[in-house]
């Protein structure tokens, strides 16, 4: 964990169970912000050095002076194998500080709180479901149905402030239990 | 070698035909006929295999066909206003499938059309044609369902599996099924409810509608048809496609919006949220005197007007 990243209030065990499931889940995410004027002011430095005349540089060992050609050469790879290291330490800090920025807003974790009590209350729901005998062409109906909640819940946790998505959430949450209770009405 | 041969098909067919005779349905035939009364309630339940409904003139209900092996047949008169025809497999369990065993039952019924009608399955397909009465019901497990050249004032159709294809003059039509498809041609259709879950919606209106919902989780909608000058559309589906084609005569306030699919509109402009993946759509065309509200969560939604 990143040293300025707040610390967590200690999570239910479903909680961290969904949290870890839900981080699982392939999500394209781009930066929150242009990182290309942090990377340029870490860069600025060294072409301040290159640009020095060329005695400052000079070794203070009896080291032979590098052809210019060469020196240009040694100075570009330095500045992409820096650029390189900046952008893989930088990006994915920067991914993980933008999405809890998100969760740390008082309103985003309000509804991320929501959407976690509503899985935990839906998920006993169905749990009283586990092992039933249900009828097989239900079987695409629920499918997609799940297939459409996680989609909703993984959306929902780049994006909290989408108060719609909690919506669609138990929407889909309550048709699933419909059909369940659907399912063992037909077997009965 | 010809003899050989000769011998060997000759003994490959009476193998089969010795082998195919324990397997052999018993098939019992059925023939009853009953006289009803006017818009007497008739109800027909069977398990799999088929039951054929066909309404015309008259008072007198003609049941035919043939009873599957091991199933039985139970009518409950209840005078003339009121008849159960029911098919019973000695195995219920599994709502029907655990008669598995049993062979299909195929039900023939001649009834008045005018009779309200209940009819339900669990993988029998079900086909209805020329009733007329105040109501009709019919509902399937995973057997197809077909109604046509029928005008019931109010029709009821739901399926799980089951495809449907209506083809009806009703007036009320609520059709529901989780992944069956639903395929509708309404003539006279004023209130029409179609929902399904991943089943596909098409729908065609041969006059404006005064209400119309439709509803989806992840099946396309087709529409081909719209409310009248005061009527109200609703379509709604959350991964599904959405294409509606309204008629020219439209008048109607239309509200679109996606949260993350594409919306294409003949007519308005579709407008991108300055943040985030949302579209949606304001037009009115023809005075807009109907409401339609068009909205995906991330299926494409497509809007045309006939011969724009």
């Amino acid at each position: 964990m990143h040293p300025d990243e707040p610390k967590p209030t200690a999570p239910a065990a479903d909680e961290i169970a969904l949290r870890q499931a839900l981080s699982a889940l392939a999500v394209e995410r781009r930066p929150g912000v242009d990182l290309w004027p942090a990377i340029a002011a870490r860069l600025e430095p060294r072409q301040v050095v290159t640009a020095l005349p060329a005695g400052a540089l000079s070794p203070t060992r009896g080291a032979t002076r590098r052809p210019p050609r060469r020196r240009a050469l040694l100075q570009s790879l330095a500045a992409c194998a820096a650029l390189l290291a900046v952008l893989v330490l930088a990006l994915p800090w920067q991914q993980s500080k933008t999405s809890l920025q998100a969760q740390s807003d008082p309103y985003d974790r309000l509804l991320i709180g929501e959407a976690l009590a509503l899985d935990r209350e839906y998920a006993a729901a169905f749990a009283q479901f586990e092992g039933a005998a249900l009828p097989a062409p239900l079987q695409p109906g629920l499918i997609a149905l799940e297939q459409e909640s996680a989609r909703v819940r993984a959306l929902l946790v780049n994006q909290p402030q989408q108060t719609r998505l909690l919506h669609e959430l138990r929407e889909l949450h309550e048709r699933r239990l419909r059909l369940l209770k659907r399912g063992l009405e037909l077997f009965a | 070698m010809f003899h050989t041969t000769a011998r060997c098909i000759g003994f490959a067919l009476g193998m089969g035909v010795l082998l195919a005779l324990p397997t052999a349905d018993a098939q019992e035939t059925i023939s009853e006929t009953r006289t009803l009364g006017r818009e007497a309630r008739v109800e027909v339940h069977n398990v799999k295999g088929s039951v054929e409904i066909i309404g015309g003139a008259g008072p007198e209900l003609r049941l035919s066909g043939t009873l599957g092996n091991d199933a039985t047949l139970k009518l409950s008169d209840e005078g003339p206003d009121r008849l159960k025809i029911e098919i019973e497999y000695p195995s219920r369990s599994g709502w029907g499938w655990g008669a598995a065993a049993g062979g299909d039952t195929r039900l023939r019924v001649k009834l008045p059309q005018d009779a309200r009608l209940q009819v339900s399955s669990v993988s029998a397909s079900i086909d209805i044609r020329g009733m007329a009465g105040s109501e009709l019901e019919a509902e399937s497990v995973s057997g197809s369902l077909s109604v046509r050249d029928s005008a019931p004032a109010r029709l009821e159709a739901s399926t799980v599996s089951g495809s449907q294809q209506i083809d009806s003059a009703a007036a009320e039509l609520t059709l529901e099924s989780v992944s069956g498809a639903i395929e509708v041609k309404a003539s006279a259709a004023q209130t029409l409810r179609a929902e399904t879950v991943s089943g596909a919606i098409d729908i065609q209106l041969q006059q404006p509608a005064r209400e119309l919902r439709l509803e989806t989780v992840s099946g396309r909608m087709s529409l081909q048809g719209g409310p009248d000058a005061t009527g109200s559309l609703r379509a709604e589906t959350l991964s599904g496609r959405l294409r509606v084609v309204l008629p020219a005569a439209t008048s109607a306030k239309i509200r679109a919006e996606s949260f993350s699919g594409r919306i294409r509109s003949a007519v308005g402009e579709v407008e991108r949220e300055e943040y985030g993946p949302g579209s949606s759509l304001r037009a009115d065309v023809g005075g807009g005197g109907a409401e339609i509200r068009l909205e995906t969560f991330s299926g494409e939604l497509e809007l045309r007007i006939e011969g724009r």
